[in-house]
């Protein structure tokens, strides 16, 4: 008995007493808790949730999700002076149907001036003999605006080529091509 | 001092044999919350396994017909012997769509300028090998496979970046759009690759917070504490997911960011604002971001603690942090309400149940079970 008095008085005997101590508290803690851990993440010093389903609603309001009052976007805008999206589109379109008889250089420098840098960096290594179409057969249409771009189509002999257009410093450059063959 | 040495031995001892016998337990105890395994049940559908069979009859799906489907089988299978993970055999089978629409296209005549061949519109003056290897669909994958796994970041980046990286086309969004049917394909073949993590070749179901093969993850990993149109709440057009206040939200999947905005007003439409936490009394989606994916797809992503960090217009991949989890707007408690909207509908009538579209993306929603 005095031995076992003994070892708890010496720092060996302390530092068990306080491992068990830890050990006791956290096991207890999660048989108590029911351990359910949500996916972590929240920002330091605002503190854990005591339990998120208490903080969590589960009810009442019928609907908390978009309540549709956004109208129509607002068109990007523009420098005064700079040309409407469908005209730069069919300017792109022009530089991009005229494949034959250029370089892959001349190619790419056409397009360049009507296309924003990530659509060029994707277009690197692109061969101009790989356009699959010669004219096109009808004007640009605008199908759909966002806020921030608007896409145009354009009829081509061969299929349908889709723009992207960005407002890129005052003005409305291609950033992303899709094309669907017929 | 014997006593002393008898103390070191008992305390060695007890310390030694606890390690040996209880460590693993131990641990697992301690940490068993954060490591539970998945009840894979709870998720219905396969996640890969399948060796694809070529020379079978093979059911038709995705509106192809049977030489588009022995085509496709083909491809997977190629990515399979070369130990291609699945997210590889998603982007060859979007790009052979839209390169051949899965057929094997010898030369157009007039109607090509350029010499391009085969499924992958691959060109013999490139490099790619003889008209005759070209115009084999195993020779074909296999050199589309040898391209694409040393495209940088191939597993991670939008399917279209990849495929462009690739092919060297002219058009570099348009693999984009095939993205739906090519994992829907390689789902019939292989019974569910493409709901498998995205990176891993022997197939294991993507869990919660993974990115699966199809390029889809789930936004965050927490409970569903409230579901698409219930009872109780019709017009509930998206899931609840319980996630504590301050969880990074993540973009379900690849696309381009085409709204973001705070939306709060009091039931008489006074401007409520987004900068203190909402309530139920107060109306709307508060903080909140819109995803458009491939396919006319639309996510949405509410009641964002603060102003989300991405602008729109601006390109995400799947994964992507987007914002962090909140309660402004309608809300009585932080939690992430997302929705699903197909055919690039914003309204009530384009919604889905996010839980078995994710679901059958492979990308859960929930936690583990």
């Amino acid at each position: 008995m005095r031995q076992v008095l003994r070892l708890i008085g010496s720092r060996y005997g302390a530092a068990l007493v306080l491992v068990l101590v830890i050990a006791a508290v956290i096991g207890f803690g999660r048989l108590l808790g029911g351990a359910r851990p949500t996916a972590g993440g929240y920002e330091p010093g605002q503190g854990p949730p005591a339990g998120t389903s208490t903080e969590v609603t589960t009810s009442p309001e019928p609907d908390d999700g978009d309540i549709g009052t956004t109208g129509s976007p607002l068109p990007p805008s523009t420098s005064a002076g700079a040309a409407p999206a469908s005209a730069v589109a069919l300017q792109f379109t022009r530089a991009w149907l005229h494949h034959t008889g250029v370089s892959a250089t001349e190619w790419h420098a056409g397009l360049a001036k009507y296309a924003t840098k990530a659509l060029q960096e994707k277009l690197s290594g692109a061969d101009p003999a790989g356009v699959p179409a010669s004219r096109t057969t009808g004007d640009p249409s605008i199908v759909g605006q966002e806020s921030s771009y608007v896409d145009v189509s354009i009829p081509l002999d061969a299929g349908t080529l889709s723009l992207r257009l960005v407002v890129t410093d005052g003005r409305w450059l291609v950033d992303g091509v899709d094309w669907e063959r017929t | 001092m014997r006593a002393r040495g008898r103390i070191r031995l008992l305390v060695a001892l007890v310390v030694t044999l606890s390690l040996v016998c209880c460590a693993g337990s131990a641990v697992a105890f301690f940490l068993g919350g954060l490591s539970n395994s998945v009840n894979s049940a709870a998720f219905g559908a396969g996640c890969g396994g399948k060796t694809v069979e070529v020379n079978i009859n093979l059911p038709p799906v995705a509106a192809l017909g049977p030489q588009q489907m022995h085509n496709a089988a083909i491809i997977v299978s190629v990515g399979q012997q070369q130990n291609v993970p699945p997210r590889g055999w998603v982007v060859a089978i979007a790009t052979a769509l839209q390169e051949s629409a899965l057929i094997n296209l010898g030369d157009l005549g007039s109607r090509n300028d350029h010499d391009s061949l085969g499924l992958f519109q691959q060109r013999p003056s490139q490099g790619w090998g003889t008209p005759q290897q070209i115009m084999d669909p195993a020779y074909s994958s296999k050199k589309f496979y040898e391209h694409l796994v040393k495209v940088s970041n191939w597993l991670t980046r939008p399917l279209t970046d990849v495929a462009q990286a690739v092919q060297r086309s002219a058009y570099p969004d348009a693999y984009a759009k095939h993205e739906g049917r090519a994992t829907q394909i390689v789902n019939a073949l292989t019974n569910g690759a493409a709901r498998s993590v995205g990176s891993v070749i022997t197939s294991k179901c993507a869990q919660p917070g993974d990115i699966a093969a199809s390029g889809w993850t789930a936004p965050v990993v927490a409970e569903i504490v409230s579901g698409f149109r219930t009872p109780e709440r019709p017009t509930h057009n998206g899931v609840d997911l319980g996630a504590a206040r301050g969880t990074p939200i993540r973009a379900a999947a690849g696309g381009i960011v085409t709204l973001v905005r705070c939306q709060a007003t009091t039931a008489s439409g006074a401007w409520y604002g987004c900068g203190q936490d909402g309530s139920p009394s107060i109306l709307g989606c508060g903080w909140y971001v819109e995803i458009t994916h491939a396919d006319h797809v639309m996510t949405r992503y509410c009641h964002q603690q603060i102003q989300p960090r991405v602008t729109v217009g601006q390109r995400v991949a799947a994964g992507d942090i987007i914002g962090i989890v909140g309660t402004t707007g309608n809300s009585s408690g932080p939690h992430l309400h997302f929705e699903v909207h197909l055919n690039g509908d914003r309204s009530f009538a384009g919604a889905v149940d996010p839980v078995p579209y994710m679901r059958d993306k492979g990308a859960p929603l929930g936690v583990k079970a």
